[in-house]
């Protein structure tokens, strides 16, 4: 009886190492894995927790923006840039932390409109949502 | 004797069972292997659009069915001719990527996902020549900070036969006025003057013309009394 249990548990462990080994080069999994914050960015559960002046940049599509956003953003895109600017300035007072989300967990439209804020309008204070509007409608329960 | 022969039959069940298990992992996972998974393009200043085409393999043991490519970013537009390939079989999609007034290194992913559920990421990486840069686009006075005039400086990437043509405030209180600074012919200073009230702003549009052609461009600089 041992040796067919042995021979099944050599099977069963080769079968997960395969499993195992197959998940971690898929591109979504890979994803998954490597899905820590980066330097730039902050997750939804600081951005709660942080007190003090905030304010919400959407860096999706217009289309995207007027289907659903996060309360009180207001959008900034590239495209739009010189027409959305100026509200953005009137929310905005030293000291406002500033949190750009767009929808892809790799999402590089809100990494460059938060590099734009630092580089050209001085903002001190300018983040990248960890996880995008995805993290945001996850954690809502939308 | 009868040892030495189980020895053999018994690794030789094993390693069946392995190689059965080593091919449904590879019938799971159709998946397209990427020519480059990164493409790098260098656009010039006034360039409209520009393409790019990513090509591919199915690496997989099953046909495959592209079913998304999704940009992050609504500059890019992906076009798929056919979406579904054989195994071995090469395909490709092409994108037409608008910088619109974006300015230097912009990086597009664009997921890709197919039938089987597998997803996988590639990259657009723009490299877009600035036609002008600014030393800031916002100037702005806390509520007791004296009301000088300050200055933001517009300097004109080289070779495009720029000039600054007029600046414009959106409020009549704000003072703007603009002056052509060093001997390059390229840079520019606006002098903004603030008004004593606090929570002011003002959009000063700055009328442009570029190239041979003189095409006329705006920017939005800031200004604002906090």
């Amino acid at each position: 009886m041992r040796e067919p249990l042995r021979s099944l548990l050599g099977i069963l462990a080769i079968a997960t190492l395969l499993a195992a080994a197959t998940a971690a080069f898929r591109p979504g999994v890979r994803a998954l894995l490597r899905d820590a914050p980066r330097a730039d960015e902050t997750t939804l559960a600081a951005a709660r927790d942080h007190r003090g002046p905030l304010l919400w940049l959407d860096a999706r599509p217009a289309a995207d923006f007027s289907r659903a956003h996060i309360p009180e953003a207001l959008p900034l895109t590239a495209e739009e840039w010189d027409a959305q600017i100026v509200a953005v300035i009137q929310r905005w007072q030293p000291g406002t932390r500033v949190i750009v989300y767009c929808d892809d967990r790799a999402c590089g439209a809100s990494r460059h409109v938060a590099e734009k804020l630092r580089r050209e309008y001085q903002f001190d204070d300018v983040r990248v949502l960890h996880g995008g509007w995805h993290a945001w409608r996850e954690a809502s329960g939308q | 004797m009868r040892r030495m022969a189980t020895l053999p039959l018994r690794a030789s069940r094993r390693a069946s069972a392995f190689v059965a298990v080593a091919a449904l992992a590879t019938a799971a996972s159709a998946e397209l292997k990427w020519d480059s998974a990164e493409l790098t393009a260098k656009i010039r200043a006034q360039e409209a659009e520009t393409h790019a085409s990513f090509g591919f393999v199915n690496a997989g043991a099953q046909p495959v069915t592209i079913t998304e490519i999704r940009p992050g970013c609504g500059c890019t537009v992906p076009a798929l001719a056919k979406s579904t390939f054989a195994p071995g079989e090469r395909g490709e999609f092409t994108i037409a990527y608008h910088p619109g007034n974006r300015e230097g290194r912009h990086r597009v992913d664009i997921t890709v996902t197919t039938d089987d559920g597998a997803s996988s990421t590639v990259a657009f990486v723009a490299d877009i020549e600035a036609l002008v840069s600014f030393d800031t686009r916002f100037v702005f006075w806390k509520g007791n900070e004296p009301r000088h005039p300050k200055r933001i400086r517009l300097t004109f990437a080289p070779d495009q036969h720029a000039r600054l043509t007029e600046a414009q405030s959106s409020d009549p209180r704000f003072g703007v006025t603009f002056r052509a600074v060093g001997d390059t012919g390229r840079e520019f200073e606006i002098e903004v003057t603030p008004p004593a009230e606090v929570l002011n702003y003002t959009a000063i549009t700055l009328h442009t013309v570029v190239g041979e052609d003189q095409t006329a461009r705006q920017f939005t600089v800031v200004a604002r009394t906090m």
